[in-house]
């Protein structure tokens, strides 16, 4: 890592300072805008904690398709609720404040100083650990291979969180009509579709390569399938497929392919006398290779899913 | 002062900012967002004190536990969203009865 401190104090200075102008920014529009900086230069600082494959996540996740979530919910309803209810805030929002600050700030305090303290040195046992296998895991990504590897059962959680995210995201969907996604003016905008037109086949083309390189190098199935996921978006939000037309059945089943198919190899595993998701030494690499590109396709389509809401799904099932 | 205990600062700074913005008394989108700033400071710490001198890497292990969190993160607020969404839906259709 290169010693120069002024740029990470430059660094966390714009961090902090991007952080409060989430929270204070005058509208919700410029809150969310703030937002996606914050995450790039989160980005940037797990750069420079040397983190690359936090990075490519933050990038890919944090800052573009929270962003996305938090523009698209803007833009569907935002503006009624904040006229309704600004109002009945305004009064509370002294009592919050003094709340928080009660609250807070000895709070705060304390993790910080615990921490600064102790120097916080568990995991250091856990990191020889897992650079001492490193080479029976099957991949050479050290991220990878603790992913998908070393702790493959928190990832199988992380999936069946997504999973239930989106069901959920399903179930309580709003009954009342709703826009639809897509700029209106789409077929007046040469440009928009052209841009689009050149962006999606790169986003495909990139997907496949850090799920390709995931193995080796930092990438893997959450940087890819937000990638991918990002590909459909810009479709959805471009006008250029209408989502209304798209095949819901296909979706869940892509949605549902992936944690089956990891529980599957779980099970199968199991099943042949060896620990729940202990992988044969020989086998580990193609076996990874296979769930990474099953989970890639399937969190693509269920951050998609995330993006689109559960409104369609519902019509569909009545049809 | 080592980058570490730099961004372990930080960490702690996010983490104050996305607390004082739950509790402030903010709109839901302003809660959302900042208990992704939340977030943000708690992977800090995870990350930040793992690449102390005297490994020869960075420990892999709250790496991976970061990229979890960071997918689950996402999840959480598209749920948030829509729920947000839906408290609105249900006041609107109140507020017309």
């Amino acid at each position: 890592m290169i010693a120069a401190p002024w740029l990470d104090l430059c660094l966390i200075g714009v961090l902090l300072v991007a952080a409060v102008s989430v929270l204070a920014a005058p509208d919700d529009f410029q809150a969310a805008v703030m937002f996606i900086v914050f995450g790039l230069l989160m980005a940037l600082g797990w750069t420079r904690l040397g983190a690359p494959d936090v990075a490519l996540a933050e990038a890919a996740i944090g800052a573009g398709l929270t962003g996305v979530l938090v523009l698209k919910a803007i833009a569907s309803e935002a503006r009624a609720e904040r006229q309704a209810s600004a109002s009945r805030r305004a009064g509370r929002a002294r009592l919050h404040r003094l709340l928080a600050a009660a609250l807070g700030l000895p709070l705060v305090t304390a993790i910080g100083s615990a921490l600064l303290a102790e120097r916080v040195g568990g995991t250091a046992s856990l990191g020889r650990a897992a650079a001492s296998q490193l080479a029976r895991s099957g991949a050479s990504n050290p991220v990878t291979a603790v992913l998908l590897n070393f702790r493959g059962y928190d990832t199988l959680l992380e999936i069946a969180v997504l999973f239930a995210a989106v069901a959920a995201t399903w179930a309580i969907a709003s009954r009342g009509p709703r826009s639809s996604l897509a700029v209106p003016s789409t077929d007046s905008d040469p440009i928009l579709l052209a841009l689009v037109r050149l962006l999606v086949p790169f986003c495909v083309v990139m997907a496949a390569y850090l799920l390709w390189a995931g193995a080796a190098a930092p990438g893997g199935a959450f940087q890819a399938a937000a990638v991918l996921s990002a590909a459909g978006i810009l479709l959805v939000v471009s006008g250029m497929v209408d989502e209304s037309r798209v095949d819901h059945r296909v979706v869940h089943g892509a949605v549902a392919a992936g944690p089956l198919l990891f529980l599957g190899v779980a099970v199968a595993m199991s099943a042949s006398g060896r620990a729940f998701l202990e992988y044969p030494t020989g086998a580990a690499g193609p076996l990874i290779l296979v769930i990474e590109t099953a989970l890639t396709l399937s969190i693509g389509a269920t951050l998609l899913s995330l993006f689109i809401g559960g409104d369609r799904g519902r019509r569909s099932a009545r049809d | 002062m080592p980058t570490s205990t730099l961004y372990v600062a930080a960490g702690v700074g996010l983490l104050t900012i996305g607390l004082w913005g739950v509790i402030a008394g903010l709109g839901a989108l302003r809660r959302i967002l900042a208990v992704n700033i939340m977030g943000s400071g708690v992977y800090l710490l995870l990350v930040a004190p793992a690449t102390r001198h005297g490994l020869d890497a960075p420990d892999p292990v709250p790496h991976a536990m970061v990229l979890t969190g960071i997918v689950v993160a996402v999840s959480a607020t598209a749920l948030a969203l829509a729920l947000t969404r839906r408290i609105t839906a249900e006041r609107r259709t109140a507020g017309h009865e």
